[in-house]
């Protein structure tokens, strides 16, 4: 479940100014099986994307030295398929969030709704690498 | 005439050489002098008759142009009174006997000719005295019509009061809007039509400013003939004579309710997006730590050195987060952070509505069909349409208290020759009442009196005309039931202006 093809288990890179969240986020996910890396800041995720292979990101969409649309941008300049969830906490994400991510979470739901979308876009990750590695992104569903 | 022009003397006599001696006596006076050698020949002037003196005083008196030209008889013969008489009451003068005495004769037509004269100049005088009154006479009327038709025709209820400051007149929109005559009105009975709660107030107000003769200025409900009551800015100016003292008082009451309930509007509406985005705000530092717990609950259940009863702590604990988190995102998701028009699911919005009121639903036993004609977008703001049909679908809801059935149609449509979308949401509660009708769209209009804010359909309307909009709706009795439907058209493509700060809590 939380490995890719290869049989190694995926890595996820999260990104959140909060430690507590960040802390939480990273047992979560490893609690599911991910190998996950953390970044407090900008700087530093870019620094861990440029070091690392990593399969998806979760970034959180408020911090300060700019938003998650904004990181988004960066990390799929970096690599393009690279899936990406924006969480918020607030209760409706901006219009442009959607056209840059791959999911966006509101935060305080279930746990259970982050996990799901990570396997979903991992799932599909997968698939698109079997068919075409230059295959273009899916279209998202409705 | 000038009233040193010469005076015509006509001098009536069969002998020339009389004549000639008058002539002599009378140049000196200046006067015009005209000569006749029989009342025929003095008639030349006027008539064609051969006739005695007398008779010529007549016809000259019948005459209008010389009803009052003196006449003076020089007789030769000894004149009777009875002659005297006769003379007199054909409006002769003056009686010369001869021998003519040429200073007498000369002193006598130099009186009259001044008398004549003096006489036409005070005619002159009292004609141009007349006129002069007929003149003022009309331009007071004039005044007095134009000041009429003016305080008639302006949109202001007006009055006038004596310095007294008992009221004498109004104008007809006053009338017009009291249902009150002016023999109702007169003195202080205007107080009786200010609303009780302000009449007091009012009162003060006014009577301070009379007894220091300073302009007045005070706003407050006044009642019209429907017994209903409108806001009005009332103002009174004392009109001062030149000695500075105050000859009367005039007021006019100037309709001031829609502006009232706009400014209120406006400041409820500043009010509720300040609401919105404390609201988001407050969400936002909710959500954030409930992400957390929730995290480490899930970690909790997961966590396998746990026992089960710990493991079943940690499960309600989970529950009640979910809770929350439900709360929170329905009386705190009213936030917009985005300032750009984003394609926008009708029927997504509608489901997540629906959603919202499921425990409503549920708890009033509403039946809920949906019949999506469409899965299409129309380009606008997520959050505000959602307001829109969550303030018609709780509207719906909140109308059948007894149970229902609610029904919502999508379907694509082309009113006007334009295309868009077409959302119905009709309900089976306990319909509008016709005299609700033209009001429902009002702000602070609500039937649910404490529990309605009375602008959630204002709102809802404000939102829909941005977008190039309709909002209808009908209400008919079927049975014994009644169905409501509103309707709403949304354009594919409005110029839609860039959203004012309706995010807010509607209930």
């Amino acid at each position: 479940m939380a490995e890719l093809v290869n049989g190694s288990a995926a890595t996820i890179l999260c990104v959140d100014d909060e430690e507590n969240q960040l802390v939480l986020r990273k047992l979560l996910l490893e609690n599911a099986g991910y190998r996950v890396l953390t970044a407090d800041s900008f700087r530093s995720a870019l620094a861990i994307v440029a070091e690392h292979a990593i399969d998806l990101a979760v970034v959180d969409y408020w911090m300060t030295g700019g938003n998650g649309v904004q990181l988004a941008g960066e990390l799929k300049h970096h690599k393009e398929n690279l899936p990406i969830v924006i969480l918020s906490a607030y209760s409706e994400l901006p219009g442009e969030t959607i056209g840059i991510a791959d999911a966006w979470i509101t935060k305080g739901g279930a746990s259970q709704t982050l996990l799901a979308k990570i396997e979903e876009l991992l799932a599909r990750a997968v698939v698109r690498s079997h068919h075409d590695s230059r295959s273009v992104r899916p279209s998202k569903s409705n | 005439m000038n009233s040193h022009a010469p005076v015509n003397i006509l001098m009536v006599d069969d002998q020339p050489g009389k004549l000639l001696t008058y002539e002599a006596i009378l140049a000196p006076l200046g006067e015009h002098l005209l000569q006749a050698s029989s009342g025929r020949e003095a008639l030349e002037h006027l008539l064609k008759t051969e006739i005695d003196g007398y008779q010529l005083a007549d016809m000259i008196h019948e005459h209008p142009r010389f009803q009052k030209t003196a006449i003076i008889f020089i007789s030769a013969v000894h004149l009777t009174d009875v002659d005297r008489l006769k003379g007199y009451e054909r409006g002769a003068v003056d009686y010369i006997a001869v021998p003519v005495i040429p200073e007498l004769l000369r002193a006598k037509v130099s009186v009259f000719a001044e008398l004549y004269r003096k006489t036409l100049q005070l005619e002159r005088l009292n004609r141009e005295l007349e006129q002069r009154v007929i003149d003022r006479t009309e331009e007071l009327r004039q005044s007095e019509s134009q000041f009429r038709s003016l305080a008639n025709s302006i949109p202001q209820l007006a009055w006038m009061a004596n310095p007294d400051a008992s009221i004498f007149w109004y104008n007809q929109r006053w009338y017009d809007y009291t249902g009150t005559t002016l023999d109702e009105m007169r003195g202080q009975a205007w107080k009786s039509l200010v609303h009780p709660d302000h009449v007091a107030e009012v009162v003060d107000g006014i009577e301070r400013c009379w007894a220091v003769d300073e302009p007045w200025e005070d706003t407050f409900p006044l009642r019209a003939r429907d017994g209903s009551y409108r806001w009005f800015l009332s103002r009174a100016l004392p009109i001062k004579d030149a000695n500075g003292n105050v000859v009367r008082w005039f007021g006019t009451n100037t309709d001031i309710t829609e502006r009232k309930q706009a400014e209120e509007a406006l400041v409820k509406s500043e009010r509720m997006a300040a609401m919105g985005r404390l609201a988001g705000i407050i969400a936002h530092e909710i959500n954030n730590p409930l992400e957390a717990i929730s995290n480490a609950f899930y970690l909790l259940r997961a966590n396998s050195s746990l026992n089960e009863e710990a493991r079943r702590y940690a499960r309600l604990a989970q529950e009640e987060l979910t809770r929350l988190a439900h709360i929170t995102k329905q009386t705190l998701g009213f936030y917009r952070d985005s300032r750009q028009v984003v394609a926008v699911s009708l029927s997504e919005i509608l489901d997540n509505v629906l959603e919202l009121q499921s425990r409503r639903l549920q708890l009033n036993r509403i039946g809920v069909e949906r019949h999506y004609k469409t899965r299409g977008t129309i380009q606008g703001y997520p959050l505000e349409l959602k307001q829109v049909f969550l303030n018609l679908i709780a509207n719906a809801v909140q109308a059948m208290p007894e149970g229902g059935r609610l029904r919502i149609r999508l379907l694509e449509s082309s009113g006007s020759g334009r295309s868009g979308m077409r959302i119905s949401i009709s309900d089976t509660g306990v319909g509008i009442r016709s005299e609700h009708s033209k009001r429902i769209f009002e702000p602070f209009f609500s039937t649910k009196e404490a529990k309605g804010t009375g602008l959630g359909l204002w709102i809802s309307k404000g939102i829909i005309q941005k977008y190039e909009g309709t909002i209808r709706f009908r209400s008919v009795q079927l049975g014994r039931g009644n169905v409501t439907c509103f309707s709403v058209f949304i354009p594919a493509f409005a110029a839609i202006q860039s959203p004012d700060a309706t995010a807010a809590l509607i209930a």
